[in-house]
Order: structure tokens, then C-alpha cells, then sequence
């Protein structure tokens, strides 16, 4: 479950990225994607809905203060990420500002599956969810299919490693980078509403406290693949959860330590992953022209 | 589709594009080419797109607030027009003119060290750890030792990422990111825990406070008063600049971050550049919470930092590789977060602070983008000369 | 390659308007340029140019670099936008948007770097936005689709290889398949040859005659004047952005074309007589990896003596980026020695080699022997930086460097905004005059010199030309890597030929013709009698 909000913004990086716009301002989207959806969500009493509105207030949020400058203007991707999340730190707070330790007093009722959650053990902890999670698990095998058996996904492809070569044969750079933006927008909203209205279930400001950056860290590890992503992300997940689950087994180390490990998890992987790849002959899938300006 | 095909002669003019947009549509009717950039006018656009969101954000300021008459006023008259005012001004100026001055060093080699803030804490920890240990220390002696250990904890702070960056080449942004969360998880450990304040009211997080010999207290040139946090932090970072501007040192991390091939190129050791630059960055925020913890807080607290090292990467990066640059728009982001504070009284949120910087950022980049380029239609068939779009340009060269 | 052209020859299927009326019309015009004029920033690449290109005609665009030919190409493939002037296709007046645009009136085009996705495969760049590929299919299914392509064409590639693993002249067959596979009735060439052997090139020529006879537009970019009288038709030359003449073949001839590229009468390039001293440059066997772990450079054994001018030639992907670079200690070596000037140069070191005295002219100037961004100043010192001259201790002298760098703009006529501005901002020829001019300046016993005409008009190339020899005459030892052959043989002692890695022949310029050692480039063993066959 806590692996979700990490899953839905990540993959929006991965589909960002995949189309060279690199987008470092993850975090301020979640931030306002979890205040609108929380808002909304007391306001209309219906979390979906919420829900709904955290992944237009992301999407809004990242077109118009990052996709129009990045792509149409050519403003330094990573300066830009950096005031979107600047911008999304204030913007959030004020949202929420009247709904802070507010109750939302609206839940997203778990979806059993069918069948496979009648299963003694497995059933109540692995098919007993919210229905944003498994849209969440289904996500990474949908991009993947799109990414590697369509024309748009080989569009994608080509735009984020050889956009002129992509132009020669009369694809629109522009129009795919724009398109994968605004759904990093999207999906990075939703993860934050994801993350104020279903897991915490509570608003307050700093809420994602790292998760939008910790995303970022699972694209580059998961060498911009959608599966290993969701491996990736399901991972920091568990890590995530550690410190909340050690405080409930009563485990001997402090609630600080174990909070620190999805941290330390991202940095040991990175490490990790790109050891073998150090000097020459790495073997990054990074898209060729991430973060590369167009000018057309 | 997206071409017309007017009969000779031209019937429809210009106007070509009436048949079914492609679906391109209004993405397909512009295009950016480059020009030329003067220095010249990349600091005037710098310049403009600077103030305006400072200047909307006046404006703004002055519609919401509640006061009567003006809530600018109020907010500037309580924050300069006081003695006092002016002296927490410059205790809030000093860290934050180092976090920008650190993050200004790692830009000077394409390297964000986005961790200033765990660095900060890091270095405030040290400090703190060496006035417990040595609490008989005599001020004169303990003050300069306690800045220098803060330092230090800064440098320790970013070894990890620094090497990592080095010699395996992982993002530092992230790494030096992460540390900051763990920095921040330990402060609350050791502010609760080993170091915890017998007399500190429920909830606060906060350590015993360092001894008062520790303390640095103010200077008071012509009757204001001001904190000598400040001139350290103006002294270091005029220093730093020099060092970076005239020194090899300084040129190879300048070489490094504009082209890591041609500093290879040039026989430059980089990977030894890269960590001695990312180095002292975290030195320069280490000293940053060194100089908050004797000048402010004068205990371990979460409260070392309100986001100090978040600001400073937006200072860095406003200040565009200049030293002044970062001593002067550390003052006015300073004083942009004090005029906040006191218009919290009247209703204003406070951290509507980010949404300012985020604007001056953002502001910044675009303003960097229509110096560096400009908008041209797409020529329509008629054979004339192309219509600009937004801005003039002036000469300039680049070619397909 | 000589097998495309069944390519060219084969009708298309689904004929575009354009070309239909066309065919029954040979020799009637299939397009036309009016009066296009184009500016960049404030230089005008294009001045009212104007030219008409017939249905049938292979029709050569000559010029020198700058001359505007590739931006006039980029304007008929809609990536160009001109100022002013009109296009027209057939009768009608025609305003391209972009190159899906030009794709739809039947233009194609192959690019000089070809405008391939590297990390894609064959397939996959092939079906890159073709409107007739299925919207949602497996790599199976283009994978087909591919080799009925290549079969049909006779091309003998894999489907499924990632072009980056592909040489060259095979990256340059798919995308010339790309563009056909489309169906163009007009077909543009960006300097197709500069990537291939004689031999090739014959072949390619064949194949744009026979595109041409079957009732297509063939047009190609060269700035080599031989080529364009070997195949065209039609020959029209641009200089500094304009048309200087167009005239058919049986009109042309080598000198008049010649001047007509350059305004003036060309002189010849006289030898100087040098004496030969000690080696500066001992390379024994050599073997380096390439960028993906596979051997790159095998087994090289190299010398060159101080006053003599060797020159490696071959096709650009045989190992010679490898082992320039590996020459000057960008690139580590796995085994072997190497010594320049007297002084052994450690693996990977490229200190090493600039504490040798050793310069080295790289391919990629721009992005490797200069730092973009960084100003002129700071560039012009990039060698220098640690001299006791231009430095205190740790600190610089600021004003020895700006005196340093004044002095080097000065002796190189480079053209600079100012010595502050930043390196990007000069055009690339100027670029290229201030790196060569440092690099020759600065080296006291060696210089690498990779492709250090490439880019660059007659003119300028003459002056690189003639540097290398001053500096030879000066003492210094001169490693010339080019493609180019006339270049080598004006201005090298003597040729090796580096062909997969390894060196496969040593030759006297006096001894050799031209196409022998095209042979030789492209892999032919024994193609020259055994006068000193072999390697060293």
C-alpha cells in the first residue's frame, strides 16, 4: 500500500521521461495533487472523487508551471523542477490550509477480489484493496505494453533518444513530450491524493516528506523499465512502512532509525545499481536526449 | 492537413490555415530558434524577471492582508524600522547566505549538492557535541573551534555522496537529498534523546542549549544592531568567491561543469576536482548551522532550519554563478522571509515565502529562455518576411 | 550496397500524385525552388535562390561547407523554413509545416548523420512514424515486415540488431531503406559518400541513376567535385549562400565548377622539404576496447618521426577514433606501449601525454577539445592553464591570461564577439581555427590531428593544411587521421591504412593510386603489390 503513491508518481516520471523531459519538481506535485484531493474529498464527502481531483490538480499544476515553459519555452528542465516544487510547497499549504488535522470522514472501501481473497493467509493481506492499488500494479504492465508494442510507444521512444532523428521521419517531438508531461502531471497527482486520502488520511503540509524525490531514484534504478519499476517502488514501500511497523511490534529501535531506511535504501541502491556501470561501457537506458532542449 | 496549397497567385493571402488544424494544432504554429545572448541582456531579462514576482508578490500582499491601510507598511515598518527587527534580520540573513553560497559552489561544477540542509544539521550537530564536551572552554577560544567543527560536520555530511558522485558517478541530487531526510530523522533522535532538555515544555524538540559562552552575539555599527553571524557569513563567502573565481582550483571546476570531456580532455583530474568542490560545499553548510546554532538557536533543534538549505539551492541558483550574486539575493530572499513572518499578522500564511522564490525561479528560467531565444511563426505562404512573435531579436548567430 | 538497386528500380506502389503526373512527363520539371532566402540569427545561409530540378535527372548540389547547401535540402524536407520564396511540387505552390509535410508530397531524405534512433532496432527505425505499420503490434510482426523489406531490396541486415552495434555504411543502408520504403518521388542525398569506399560509392551512384531513370527526382549534396561530374546530370553549384551557376553535364567541367565553389583560382599546396629525426611517437602493439567492451584497436604498432607527416587513412569506424584516443590517454589501453617524445605515456593518462608534449585535434571539437559554454578566454588556456606564466601558486594571473588568449585569436584570425563570450557562440569554422591553432601552438613534439578539415571550406582546409606542414618543417611529428584521400595524399610522408582495428598496409604516396588504398580501406587484402606489405 505504501508503495503505491511512490508506484503512480514514479511511473509518471518513467513516461515523462521516456519522452526526454526530465522533471525534478515531483514532489510539489504530489504536495498539490494530496492537498486538492483532500480537500475535495471533505468538501464532497466522496474520496473518489477526491482522488479524481488530485490527478487534475497535478495535471494542471504540472502543465501550466512546467510543461508550457519546459517545452514551448525551453526553460532549463532542471531549474524549472525545482520552482515547480518550490511553487508546490506554498501552493499545497494554502490549499489545505484550512483542513489540516481535518477528518476527512470518507474512505475508499477495499475491493476484495473474488476469489483470491477468500485465500486463507494470502487472500486478506494480497487482494484486499483500495481500487486505486490495483490500478496502480496494472499501470507498469500497461506502459510497458504501450511503450513496446505500439507505434505511440515507439514514437515515445524515439523522441527521448534521438529527437531529430524522431522529427526527420515526421513525428512531433513536441507534442509527445508534451502529452508525457502532462500525464507525469497526472499520475504524480494521484499519487499524492492517493497518499493524503487513502494511506494517511489526513492532510498536512510536507505529508509526502521525500516520496516525489524517492521516485525519481526508482526510475533511474529501475534502469527506466516499467516492471522493474514496480518492483522498485513496491520495495521502497516496505521500507517505508518499516518504522511505522516496528512501532506497532514494539521492535527495540527507535521509530527515527527505522525511519531513516527508505532513505538509506535509495542511496545503497543507486550505489549499488551503478557500481558495475562506473567508466566506461555503462549500460544506461537512460533516454539519450533526457533533459536535452528542442528547438522546434 | 498542415499544408496549403494556394493556386498561384494566392488567392487566400496569408491566411492559409484553414484547413482542419493537424493535430499539431496551436503546438505546430511556433517555433523557437536561438539567437544570440549578450551578457548584457541575459542580466537585464534575469533582472526584470527577478523583481516582477517580488513586486506581484508586494501587490499581492498588500490585498490580503487585514490591516487597514496598507498591510506593506505595517510589515515593513516592523521589520526594518526596529532595532530589533533589523537584528533578527540579519540573524536570519547569515545561514542563509551560506546554504546559497554552498549550493553556488557545487553549481560552479554542474554539481547540485541539494543536501545543505542535512549538512546544515549535520554541522550543527558537531558543534554541539564538541561545546558538551568541552564546557569550560573559554569563549574566545571555543567560538572560532565550534565554527570550525561545524564545518567539518558538514564536510562529513557529504563525504558519502561526494565520493559516490566521484568516483561511481551517482546523482548527487539524490544522494545528498536522501542524507538530508536521514539528517533530519537524527536530529529528532539526538534533540529527544541523548541530548534531550530536562525543562523543554512537552512536544518541543529541542536539545540542552550550549554553553552561553558560545554565544555569538551582536555587532553595532551606528546604532543598529547586527548579528556577527553575518559578517561571518559575508567574509566566507566573499572568500569563497575569490578563491573560486582566481584560483586553478576554481577554473578546473568551472571546465568540469561546463564539459566533463574536455576537462578530460585537458588532462584534469576529475574525479578529484568533483569531490574537493562538492567538499566544500558541504563545508559551507555545515558552517551554515554552526553559525545558527551560536548566533540563534544555541541548542539542537529541528528549528536550525526552516527549509534554509531548500532556500539556498533557490539563492544559488537565482544568483547564477556570481558570489555577490548570492550575498545579495540571500538579503533579499531574507528580507522577503522576514516581511512574511511579520505579515503573518495579518493573515498572510507563511509559506506563501515558497511560492515567491518558486515564482522568482520560475520567473528566472523563462527569463533566461526569451533572452536566449525567440518566438517565430511559422511562415505563412506568402512569401513575406516572418512575423516575431514576442521578441525582437537583436544579432546573433546559430545555424542548423 | 550494390544490391539497392533493385531498390530504386522497383515502381512504387502507391505512387503520390506528384510523381504520376510526373512519369509521363520525363524531364518536366518536379519541383521548384523560388527565390529562397533563409537567415540564421543575422548570416544569411540562402540568398534568392532559385532552381528547378526535372523528373529523371540525378541533379548534384556543389559547394563548400557554408555555402547553404544542406539548409536549401533542409527546406525541400521541411525542416527548414525559408524567410521568403516559394516551393512548388508539380504546379501547385506548396508551404511545408514539417517534414511529415514533405513525407506526404513524396519528399524523402537521408541525412548526412543519417537522423537514425541508435538504441532502437533496424526494425524499429524503419516503422518509426510510417502510417502503415498496425497501430499496436509485437516486435515479431515489424520484424517481419522488415525483412520483406530487406529481401525485396536485397539489403543483408538483421531486423533486430540495434543500429549503434551496426557500422556505418550498414547505419547508412537503413536509413536509405527508410526513406524508400516510403515511396519518394524525390529523393535527397546529404553527402552520401563521405561514410563510404570507391567502391561503394560506384555503387550508390548506380543506384541513384537508376531511381532517376525510373522516373524519380534524385538529388544529392557533395562538396566533392569529382562525384558530382561521375553521376549527375545536372550540376549546380552554391557559394556563400547563393546560386552560382546550374548548368548541365555536358557543360561542365573540373575547373569551372572549382571556381565556381570558391570564387577564385585555387593554388596548389607545394611540399617543403623536411628532414626526418628521431621518433616522437612509438606506439607498440596497441590493443584498446571500444565503448561497448569489444576490441576496437588490435595489435597497432605506429611510429612517427619528428618532421614527418603520417597520415591513417580509412573509413570512419575502423578504430581510428579509438586509437587517436587512445594516443593521447582519453582512452585507456589494455595492453602494449606507448611513448611520445621520449616519455612513456601510462594507460588512460592523458597528462601524460600533454607532459610529453603531445596535441591532440579531435573529431568532435566542440564537445571535446573545447568547453562550450566556458569563454574564449578560458578555452585558449585550456592547454596552457598550469604554465608558471599564466599562474601564482593556486592562483591565476588574470591578466597574463587575457594577454594569452588576445595573442592566440590574434596569430589564428579567429573571428570572436569578444574574448568573454562563450565558445558556442563563434560559428565552426572559427571554432575549429582557435583549437588548431592552440593545439599547434601549444605541442612540442607530437600532434594528433583527427578529420581537422571536416567542416570546413576550401579555404580554411588549405590552412589547416598548410599548419601541419609548418609544423612538421618545425620538427614536430604529425599523426593526420582523414577520410579524406586527396587530403592524405597532399599532405602525408607516408600512409598506413587502418582497416577493423589493425593496420593493414604502409604505403608510399608516390607508390600507390587513390583506389588501391580504397581497396585496402574497405578490407581487401593484397589489393597492393607487396612493396612493404603488411603491417610495420
Amino acid at each position: 500500500m505504501s508503495g503505491t503513491p511512490m508506484l503512480f508518481t514514479a511511473l509518471g516520471e518513467l513516461l515523462g521521461e521516456k519522452a526526454g523531459v526530465l522533471n525534478v519538481g515531483l514532489e510539489g506535485i504530489m504536495l498539490v495533487g494530496g492537498a486538492t484531493g483532500y480537500v475535495v474529498t471533505c468538501v464532497t464527502r466522496d474520496a473518489n472523487l477526491g482522488l479524481l481531483a488530485g490527478a487534475c490538480g497535478g495535471l494542471l499544476f504540472e502543465l501550466i508551471l512546467f510543461t508550457m515553459p519546459v517545452v514551448l519555452l525551453n526553460t532549463n528542465q532542471v531549474v524549472t523542477g525545482f520552482a515547480l516544487w518550490l511553487l508546490g510547497l506554498g501552493a499545497s499549504k494554502i490549499i489545505g490550509v484550512h483542513y489540516e488535522d481535518v477528518s476527512a470522514h470518507s474512505f475508499v472501501p477495499n475491493v476484495h477480489l473474488p476469489v483470491l481473497s477468500q485465500l486463507p493467509f494470502v487472500g486478506a493481506v494480497l487482494f484486499s484493496y483500495p481500487w486505486p492499488v490495483y490500478v496502480a500494479a496494472s499501470l507498469p504492465v500497461g506502459a510497458w505494453f504501450v511503450l513496446s508494442r505500439t507505434q505511440h510507444g515507439l514514437s515515445v521512444r524515439a523522441v527521448g533518444d534521438a529527437p531529430r532523428a524522431a522529427e526527420a521521419v515526421g513525428v512531433s517531438v513536441r507534442r509527445w513530450r508534451v502529452t508525457c508531461s502532462v500525464m507525469t502531471g497526472f499520475f504524480a497527482g494521484l499519487g499524492g491524493a492517493f497518499l493524503t486520502v487513502v494511506y494517511v488520511g489526513r492532510w498536512s503540509p510536507g505529508v509526502t516528506s521525500g516520496a516525489g524525490w524517492i521516485a525519481l531514484a526508482i526510475v533511474i534504478v529501475s534502469n527506466w523499465h516499467p516492471l522493474r519499476l514496480m518492483v522498485t517502488a513496491y520495495g521502497f514501500g516496505v521500507l517505508a512502512s518499516l518504522s511505522g511497523v516496528g512501532g506497532a511490534l514494539g521492535w527495540p529501535v527507535s521509530s527515527e532509525v527505522l525511519g531513516m531506511f527508505p532513505y538509506i535504501g535509495a542511496v545503497v541502491l543507486l550505489c549499488v545499481w551503478m557500481w558495475p556501470r562506473r567508466g566506461r561501457g555503462r549500460r544506461l537506458e537512460a533516454p539519450a536526449a533526457l533533459g536535452a532542449i528542442w528547438l522546434r | 492537413m498542415g499544408v496549403s496549397a494556394s493556386r498561384d497567385g494566392g488567392g487566400r493571402g496569408g491566411r492559409f490555415r484553414r484547413a482542419p488544424a493537424s493535430r499539431g494544432g496551436p503546438l505546430q504554429k511556433w517555433k523557437l530558434e536561438t539567437r544570440s545572448a549578450s551578457g548584457k541582456r541575459m542580466w537585464w531579462y534575469r533582472g526584470v524577471s527577478f523583481v516582477t514576482p517580488l513586486m506581484v508578490a508586494i501587490l499581492a500582499l498588500n490585498a490580503v492582508g487585514n490591516a487597514p491601510g496598507g498591510a506593506v507598511g505595517e510589515t515593513i515598518r516592523l521589520t526594518f524600522g526596529t532595532r530589533f527587527g533589523v537584528q533578527e534580520f540579519t540573524v536570519l540573513a547569515s545561514p542563509l547566505i551560506l546554504t546559497g553560497a554552498a549550493v553556488a559552489v557545487g553549481l560552479r561544477a554542474n554539481l547540485w549538492n541539494v543536501g545543505a540542509d542535512g549538512q546544515l544539521f549535520a554541522g550543527a550537530w558537531a558543534a554541539t557535541a564538541v561545546a558538551y564536551a568541552a564546557p569550560h572552554l573559554v569563549g574566545w577560544l571555543l567560538i572560532p573551534l565550534l565554527l570550525i567543527t561545524s564545518a567539518v560536520g558538514g564536510i562529513l555530511w557529504i563525504l558519502i555522496p561526494a565520493l559516490l558522485r566521484a568516483y561511481i558517478g551517482v546523482s548527487e541530487i539524490l544522494t545528498t537529498l536522501m542524507f538530508n531526510f536521514v539528517a533530519y530523522l537524527a536530529t529528532d533522535y539526538f534533540a529527544t534523546g541523548p541530548w534531550r532538555n530536562p525543562q523543554s515544555i512537552g512536544g518541543a524538540i529541542m536539545s540542552r542549549p550550549i554553553q552561553p559562552q558560545a554565544w555569538l552575539s551582536n555587532v553595532s555599527p551606528g546604532g543598529w544592531s547586527v548579528s556577527v553571524g553575518l559578517v561571518i557569513a559575508l567574509a566566507c563567502v566573499v572568500g569563497v568567491g575569490i578563491a573560486l573565481r582566481r584560483s586553478l582550483f576554481g577554473y578546473r571546476a568551472m571546465i568540469i561543469g561546463t564539459s566533463a570531456r574536455a576537462a578530460a580532455y585537458a588532462g584534469m583530474n576529475v574525479r578529484r576536482t568533483t569531490l574537493r568542490i562538492l567538499i566544500l560545499s558541504g563545508a559551507v553548510a555545515g558552517l551554515a548551522g554552526g553559525v545558527e546554532l551560536l548566533a540563534d538557536v544555541h541548542s539542537f533543534s529541528s528549528s536550525l532550519s526552516n527549509d534554509t538549505g531548500f532556500i539556498g539551492i533557490g539563492i544559488g541558483v537565482l544568483a547564477g554563478g556570481s558570489f555577490l550574486g548570492v550575498s545579495l539575493i540571500g538579503v533579499v530572499i531574507a528580507a522577503v522571509l522576514a516581511l512574511s513572518e511579520s505579515a503573518q499578522i495579518f493573515g498572510v500564511p507563511s509559506e506563501s515565502v515558497f511560492l515567491i522564490i518558486g515564482a522568482m525561479l520560475l520567473a528566472t528560467a523563462m527569463g533566461e529562455a526569451a533572452a536566449r531565444y525567440r518566438l517565430v511563426r511559422r511562415a505563412p505562404s506568402s512569401g513575406k518576411a516572418p512575423d516575431c512573435g514576442l521578441t525582437r531579436a537583436k544579432d546573433g548567430s546559430g545555424q542548423s | 550496397m550494390a544490391t539497392l538497386v533493385r531498390a530504386m528500380v522497383t515502381p512504387p506502389e502507391n505512387a503520390s500524385v506528384a510523381v504520376t503526373t510526373a512519369r509521363d512527363a520525363m524531364g518536366s520539371p518536379l519541383a521548384r525552388l523560388e527565390k529562397i532566402t533563409k537567415t540564421f540569427g543575422g548570416v544569411a545561409a540562402l540568398r534568392g535562390v532559385s532552381l528547378t530540378f526535372d523528373v529523371g535527372e540525378v541533379h548534384a548540389v556543389l559547394g563548400g561547407n557554408g555555402a547553404g547547401k544542406t539548409t536549401l535540402m533542409k527546406i525541400m524536407a521541411g525542416l527548414v523554413h525559408p524567410d521568403s520564396g516559394n516551393l512548388w511540387f508539380g504546379s501547385r505552390r506548396v508551404t511545408l509545416r514539417s517534414a511529415k509535410d514533405a513525407l506526404r508530397f513524396g519528399v524523402g531524405m537521408v541525412h548526412q548523420d543519417f537522423r537514425l534512433v541508435p538504441q532502437l532496432s533496424v526494425a524499429e527505425n524503419i516503422h518509426l512514424g510510417w502510417s502503415s505499420t498496425p497501430k499496436v503490434r509485437s516486435s515479431q510482426t515489424i520484424e517481419r515486415r522488415t525483412r520483406a523489406l530487406l529481401e525485396r531490396y536485397g539489403a543483408d541486415l538483421t531486423p533486430s540488431a540495434r543500429v549503434s552495434e551496426l557500422a556505418v555504411g550498414q547505419q547508412q543502408q537503413v536509413a536509405i531503406l527508410r526513406t524508400l520504403s516510403r515511396d519518394p518521388s524525390l529523393v535527397i542525398l546529404d553527402e552520401p559518400t563521405a561514410v563510404l569506399t570507391p567502391q561503394e560509392s560506384a555503387s550508390l551512384f548506380e543506384m541513384m541513376r537508376a531511381a532517376a531513370d525510373d522516373g524519380r527526382v534524385v538529388l544529392f549534396i557533395t562538396h566533392k567535385i569529382a562525384e558530382a561530374l561521375a553521376v549527375a546530370s545536372r550540376v549546380s553549384v552554391l557559394r556563400n549562400g547563393e546560386l552560382a551557376g546550374s548548368w548541365p553535364r555536358a557543360e561542365c567541367e573540373s575547373n569551372r565548377l572549382a571556381q565556381a565553389m570558391v570564387g577564385r583560382a585555387i593554388a596548389a599546396i607545394r611540399g617543403r622539404e623536411r628532414t626526418r629525426g628521431a621518433a616522437v611517437l612509438l606506439a607498440q602493439c596497441i590493443a584498446a576496447l571500444g565503448d561497448r567492451g569489444e576490441p576496437a584497436v588490435r595489435g597497432v604498432d605506429l611510429e612517427v618521426r619528428s618532421g614527418e607527416i603520417l597520415g591513417v587513412a580509412g573509413i570512419s569506424g575502423n578504430g581510428q577514433l579509438e586509437l587517436a584516443e587512445t594516443l593521447c590517454g582519453l582512452r585507456p589501453f589494455e595492453s602494449g606501449r606507448l611513448t611520445v617524445g621520449g616519455k612513456p605515456v601510462r594507460s588512460g593518462r592523458p597528462r601524460d601525454f600533454i607532459a610529453a608534449g603531445g596535441a591532440f585535434i579531435p573529431e568532435d571539437r566542440i564537445g571535446v577539445g573545447m568547453a562550450a559554454d566556458a569563454s574564449v578566454e578560458a578555452n585558449a588556456i585550456l592547454r596552457t592553464y598550469e604554465s608558471r606564466q599564466l599562474r601564482r601558486g593556486p592562483w591565476q594571473v588574470g591578466r597574463e591570461v587575457s594577454a594569452f588568449a588576445r595573442r592566440l585569436v590574434a596569430d589564428t584570425e579567429a573571428v570572436v564577439p569578444s574574448l568573454t563570450a562563450p565558445v558556442h557562440q563563434l560559428s565552426g569554422g572559427n571554432a575549429q581555427r582557435l583549437l588548431v591553432g592552440r593545439e599547434i601552438r601549444f605541442a612540442r613534439t607530437l600532434i594528433v590531428a583527427m578529420y581537422p578539415t571536416q567542416g570546413l571550406d576550401i579555404a580554411a582546409s588549405a590552412r589547416v593544411r598548410e599548419e601541419l606542414l609548418v609544423a612538421a618543417c618545425r620538427g614536430l611529428g604529425v599523426l593526420l587521421i582523414s577520410e579524406d584521400l586527396d587530403e592524405i595524399y597532399t599532405v602525408a610522408d607516408v600512409i598506413v591504412v587502418m582497416y577493423h582495428g589493425s593496420i593493414v598496409a604502409r604505403i608510399m604516396p608516390s607508390e600507390s593510386r587513390p583506389d588501391e588504398i580504397g581497396l585496402l580501406m574497405s578490407g581487401v587484402v593484397g589489393a597492393v603489390e607487396p612493396r612493404e606489405g603488411g603491417a610495420l
